[in-house]
C-alpha cells in the first residue's frame, strides 16, 4: 500500500516541476531551449502524475486509463530528453524539422499503440499498487528508451566536448542533475529495497525534481538574476511554511492532546491556541530570515551589496591621489567585492597610454591605443554585442565590458574588466553600477593623471635646476681660476713695474739732491716734477697690488707707531706742482697742537692720503673759476680727523651707494679722467676701517666734495714695539 | 734727527766696506753710485752664492742683502752664512725688498733686522738708514 508521505511525495516533486518548468517558459518564451526544457518538465509531471493516481486508485479502470496514459508519458518524457540534449545550453544548432519528425514517428506509434494491449496487455490492482503486464512491444519500448536515452546522453557528451568553459559550467549542472537523482533514486528504490527497506522510496520523485531544478538554473543562469530571485524566494517561503506548519501541527495536535485530553476544546485549549499562534507569528520573521541566509548563500554566492560597494569605491578615491595606487586599488576593489575575474584600468593621454595597471594582457602583447580607440564608446558589454571588431577585440582580451572614463571636460581612459566569476553575464543591476563607478572614477583619475603630471613636471624641473646648478658650480669654478689668474698677474706685473720705478725714482732724486753736480733753477722745476709723477706712479701700482691682495686675501695691516701730521705733510709737498700743473690751489691747516704718535701702517695710510687729495685734484677743478683743494688735520675730541674738501664736480646722489666699490666710477668722474683706476676709494675704505677708523664723506654734485677719515685717539704708541723702518723726511 | 747725517757724507773715511747684494744691475750700479759718491767702499754681488762668498771674505759693517735673488735669496744668505758659523752681531743688515710681503717683513722683524721696500725709497733714504746703523 502506498503510504501518504509517499503520496506527499509525489505532490510535491508535481508542484515543483510544475513552477519550475513555467518560471523557465516565462523567462524566456521564445528560446527553444526553454520550451522543450518545459515539455520535458510537462511529461515528465504527466507520468509522475499517472503513476501517482495508478498507484493510488482502487478504481481499476481508471488504473488502468493511468497506466496507459503513463505509458505514454514515459515516451513522450524520453522524446523530450533527446529533444533537449540537443538545444542544450543553447539552441545554436537549430533543430532540423526531418530529424525531430523522424525521432517522433516511433514516440507517435508508441502513443497511439498505448491504448491496445499491444503495449499494455493487462493492468491489476495489488498491494503495492497497480501491476503493469507488459504487450508484445513491451520490449521493444525498452530497446526504444534505452536507445534515446543513449543518443541523448551522447549528445549531452558531444555538445560538452565543444562547449566553452562558460557553458562548461552550465553542463556540470545538469550532469550534476542527472548523477544527484540518479544515485538518490538508485539508492532509494533499488539498493535499499533490496535490503528490504522500502520507506525511503518517497524520495524518488524529489530526487527527480533536484535534476530539474539544476537544469533550470543551468538554462537560464545566464539570462536572469530575476528567477533565481523567485526561485530563492520560493524555496525560503516553502521551507518557513513547512517548517512553521510541522511545529505548529506538532505543537497543536500532540501536545494539546497531552494536555487536554479530550475531543472538547476548552477555553484554556483556545487560550493556548492563541499563544501559540502569536509565538509562532514572532518565530516566522526569525525563521524567514534564516531561510533566506541559507537561500541566498545556495542561489547568489555571487551577490554584493551595491551600496556597500560604492561606499568603499568612494573611500578609496577620496582618499588617493597617487595614479598608480589608486588604480591598484579601485581594480582590486572591484574585482574582489563584485566577484570579477580581472579588471584593468588604463589611463590615455592624447596619442599615448599614460598609466596603465597592466592586470589585462593579450595573447601577444597588452591592449595596444589602436585597439583601445575603438572602444571608446561609453559602454560596450561584450555579450551583448552580436559581432564585429569592438566584439573581436573584447574576447582576445577577455574582456567582457568596457567603459569608457570621461568627464566633461576630458576623456581620460577605459576600465576593462573581464567576466564575472560566477560565470554569469553582466546584469543591468551590475552595468548600472559600473556606470556610477565609472564616472565618479574619471573625475579621481582627472585629479590623479593633474597630480601625477605636477610630479613629472617637478621631477624633470629638478634634473634641470641640478644640471643648471651643475653648470653654474663649473662656471664659477672658472671663474675662480680666472679671478687666481688675474690676481696672480696683477700681482706680477705690479711687481714687474717696481724695479724699472725704484731706478727712475732714485736717479731723478739724486739729480735733485746734487748727486750729479749741480743743478740750475731751470732745470730742478722739471726734474721735480718728474719725481712727483714717479712717485704718483708708485702709488698706483701700490694700490694695484694691495687690491690684488685684498682679493687673494693677503691683504694685511702692518701697523706701527707713525707720525701722521709728517706723513700729510710729505704727501702735500709730494702733490704740490702737480696742483699747480691743474690750476688748483692747494692749502693744508695742520694740526694746533702736536699729535701723539698713531699706530697705524705707514704705508698704506700715506696712500690713503694721497689718493684722498690726488683726487681732489684731478676732480676739484670746477666749471668756472679757480679750484680749490683745502686740507686739513685736527684733533677733534677724541679723534683725528682728516679732510680733503674740494670745489669740484661732486658726486651724482645716485653713484654715492657704489661709490667705496671696486673698479667702480661715478659717470661724471669717468668724463672728467678717463684714465682712472676705481680701486683708490675701495683701497681707501678698506685700509681705514681696516685700521679702525671710519670713512668721511660729503659732497654735492657740481658743487664739491668732502672726503677724509677720522681715527680714534685711544690707540695710543705702545713703547717699543718696533722702530720706524723708513725715516721720513718733511 | 737725519740732516745731521746727510751733512756728513762726504767726510766718512773709505774705510767702511758694505757688500751689496743685488741682482737688477740698474738698481745696485744706482746704488753705487749714490754710496761711492757718499764714501763709502762697496763691492757687489749679483746673487747669493757670490754675496755670501763675498761676505765671508770681506766681513763687512753692513750688507744690503736684496731677497728677490737668483741663487740664493736674501734670507737663504743669511742662513747660510749663520751655519758656517759667520759672526753676525758685527754686521749690520739692511734687507732690501721689491714688495711689502707679509712673511718678509715678518722674518726680518724676527731676525731684528731692518727692512726696506725699494720703489717706496729714494738712494737718499737708504743712506740715511746706513748712516744711522753704521753710527751706532
Amino acid at each position: 500500500m502506498p503510504t501518504v508521505i509517499n503520496v506527499y511525495s509525489y505532490l510535491i516533486t508535481i508542484l515543483g516541476l510544475l513552477i519550475v518548468g513555467f518560471f523557465v517558459l516565462l523567462n524566456n518564451k521564445k528560446k527553444i531551449t526553454n520550451q522543450i526544457f518545459f515539455l520535458l518538465v510537462l511529461s515528465i509531471v504527466l507520468w509522475i502524475l499517472c503513476l501517482l493516481v495508478a498507484d493510488n486508485s482502487q478504481n481499476i479502470n481508471v488504473v488502468e486509463a493511468a497506466s496507459r496514459v503513463a505509458f505514454s508519458a514515459s515516451a513522450l518524457v524520453f522524446l523530450f530528453l533527446l529533444f533537449f540534449s540537443q538545444v542544450f545550453p543553447s539552441a545554436k544548432s537549430r533543430l532540423k524539422i526531418g530529424q525531430m519528425v523522424l525521432f517522433a514517428l516511433p514516440t507517435a506509434l508508441f502513443v497511439i499503440s498505448s491504448i491496445s494491449k499491444y503495449s499494455v496487455e493487462s493492468v491489476t490492482i495489488q498491494s503495492y499498487g497497480a501491476d503493469v503486464k507488459g504487450g508484445i512491444i513491451y520490449q521493444l519500448f525498452f530497446a526504444y528508451i534505452a536507445t534515446y536515452f543513449i543518443l541523448a546522453v551522447s549528445n549531452i557528451y558531444r555538445n560538452y566536448k565543444k562547449a566553452s568553459s562558460k557553458q562548461r559550467i552550465q553542463f556540470q549542472y545538469l550532469i550534476a542533475g542527472i548523477i544527484i537523482a540518479g544515485t538518490i533514486s538508485i539508492i532509494t528504490n533499488v539498493i535499499l529495497v533490496i535490503f528490504g527497506i522500502s520507506s525511503l522510496g518517497f524520495l524518488g520523485p524529489p530526487s527527480l525534481l533536484i535534476f530539474v531544478l539544476l537544469t533550470a538554473v543551468a538554462i537560464v543562469r545566464h539570462k536572469l538574476f530575476d528567477i533565481r530571485a523567485a526561485v530563492a524566494r520560493t524555496v525560503t517561503y516553502i521551507s518557513v511554511i513547512s517548517t512553521l506548519a510541522i511545529i505548529y501541527g506538532f505543537v497543536v495536535f500532540r501536545l494539546s492532546d497531552l494536555i487536554f485530553p479530550g475531543d472538547i476544546l476548552t477555553t484554556a485549549e483556545q487560550f493556548f491556541n492563541i499563544i501559540l499562534a502569536v509565538i509562532l507569528a514572532f518565530t516566522f520573521q526569525p525563521l524567514k530570515r534564516f531561510f533566506e541566509r541559507v537561500t541566498d548563500r545556495i542561489f547568489f554566492r555571487d551577490k554584493y551589496d551595491s551600496q556597500e560597494v560604492l561606499n568603499n569605491i568612494s573611500r578609496i578615491l577620496a582618499s588617493e591621489i597617487q595614479l598608480n595606487k589608486l588604480s591598484t586599488e579601485i581594480t582590486k576593489a572591484i574585482t574582489t567585492q563584485m566577484k570579477i575575474s580581472k579588471a584593468d584600468i588604463v589611463v590615455v593621454d592624447g596619442d599615448e597610454i599614460f598609466y596603465q595597471t597592466r592586470i589585462i594582457h593579450g595573447p601577444h602583447h597588452d591592449l595596444s591605443l589602436q585597439e583601445l580607440k575603438k572602444l571608446t564608446k561609453s559602454i560596450a558589454v561584450s555579450d551583448e554585442l552580436a559581432g564585429g571588431e569592438r566584439k573581436e577585440i573584447m574576447t582576445s582580451y577577455g574582456v567582457s565590458v568596457s567603459l569608457a572614463l570621461r568627464t566633461h571636460e576630458q576623456f581620460l581612459g577605459f576600465l576593462l574588466l573581464g567576466e564575472k566569476l560566477s560565470g554569469d553575464i553582466y546584469s543591468s543591476a551590475d552595468i548600472k553600477l559600473l556606470r556610477i563607478i565609472a564616472d565618479e572614477l574619471a573625475i579621481a583619475i582627472q585629479n590623479a593623471k593633474s597630480y601625477a603630471e605636477i610630479q613629472r613636471f617637478n621631477e624633470t624641473l629638478q634634473v634641470k635646476i641640478a644640471w643648471a646648478t651643475q653648470k653654474l658650480r663649473n662656471a664659477n669654478t672658472d671663474l675662480k681660476e680666472l679671478d687666481k689668474a688675474k690676481d696672480e698677474f696683477i700681482s706680477m706685473a705690479s711687481h714687474q713695474l717696481r724695479t724699472p720705478l725704484t731706478t727712475t725714482k732714485g736717479y731723478v732724486s739724486m739729480v735733485l739732491d746734487g748727486d750729479f753736480g749741480k743743478l740750475s733753477p731751470k732745470q730742478l722745476e722739471p726734474l721735480q716734477q718728474a719725481l712727483d709723477s714717479a712717485n704718483r706712479m708708485a702709488g698706483l701700482v701700490s694700490d694695484l697690488l694691495n687690491v690684488s691682495r685684498m682679493d687673494a686675501g693677503k691683504f694685511f695691516i702692518d701697523a706701527h707707531p707713525i707720525d701722521l701730521a709728517g706723513i700729510v705733510q710729505s704727501e702735500i709737498n709730494g702733490l704740490k706742482s702737480f696742483a699747480q700743473s691743474k690750476n688748483i690751489h692747494l692749502s693744508y691747516i695742520g694740526p694746533d697742537r702736536t699729535l701723539p704718535m698713531m699706530n697705524l701702517d705707514e704705508e698704506k695710510t700715506r696712500q690713503v692720503i694721497m689718493n684722498l687729495i690726488d683726487n681732489a685734484i684731478h676732480y676739484g677743478a670746477p666749471k668756472s673759476g679757480p679750484g680749490e683743494v683745502k686740507v686739513s688735520l685736527q684733533k677733534e675730541n677724541n679723534h683725528v680727523v682728516f679732510k680733503v674738501v674740494d670745489n669740484g664736480i661732486g658726486v651724482p646722489e645716485s653713484m654715492k651707494d657704489k661709490l667705496f666699490t671696486k673698479f667702480y666710477r661715478a659717470a661724471n668722474a669717468q668724463a672728467a679722467r678717463p684714465d682712472g683706476t676705481g680701486l683708490g676709494l675701495y683701497l681707501v675704505k678698506r685700509v681705514v676701517e681696516d685700521q679702525g677708523g671710519e670713512i668721511i664723506f660729503d659732497s654735492t654734485e657740481g658743487k664739491g666734495s668732502t672726503f677724509g677719515f677720522r681715527f680714534p685717539l685711544k690707540t695710543k704708541f705702545k713703547p717699543g714695539v718696533t722702530k720706524a723702518r723708513v725715516p721720513i723726511t718733511a | 734727527m737725519n740732516d745731521e747725517n746727510q751733512e756728513s757724507d762726504a767726510r766718512q773715511p773709505k774705510t767702511v766696506d758694505i757688500v751689496l747684494a743685488e741682482d737688477d744691475p740698474f738698481i745696485s750700479r744706482m746704488y753705487l753710485v749714490k754710496l761711492q759718491g757718499a764714501g763709502l767702499n762697496v763691492v757687489l754681488a749679483s746673487n747669493g752664492r757670490a754675496a755670501v762668498e763675498l761676505i765671508s771674505a770681506h766681513k763687512p759693517k753692513l750688507v744690503l742683502l736684496d731677497i728677490n735673488m737668483p741663487e740664493l735669496n736674501g734670507f737663504e744668505a743669511y742662513e747660510v752664512l749663520k751655519r758656517n758659523q759667520y759672526d753676525w752681531s758685527k754686521t749690520e743688515v739692511i734687507f732690501l725688498s721689491n714688495s711689502s710681503k707679509k712673511e718678509d717683513i715678518e722674518r726680518a722683524k724676527k731676525l731684528g733686522r731692518d727692512y726696506i721696500v725699494k720703489s717706496d725709497s729714494t738712494p737718499k733714504q737708504v743712506l740715511e738708514l746706513i748712516w744711522s746703523k753704521l753710527k751706532k
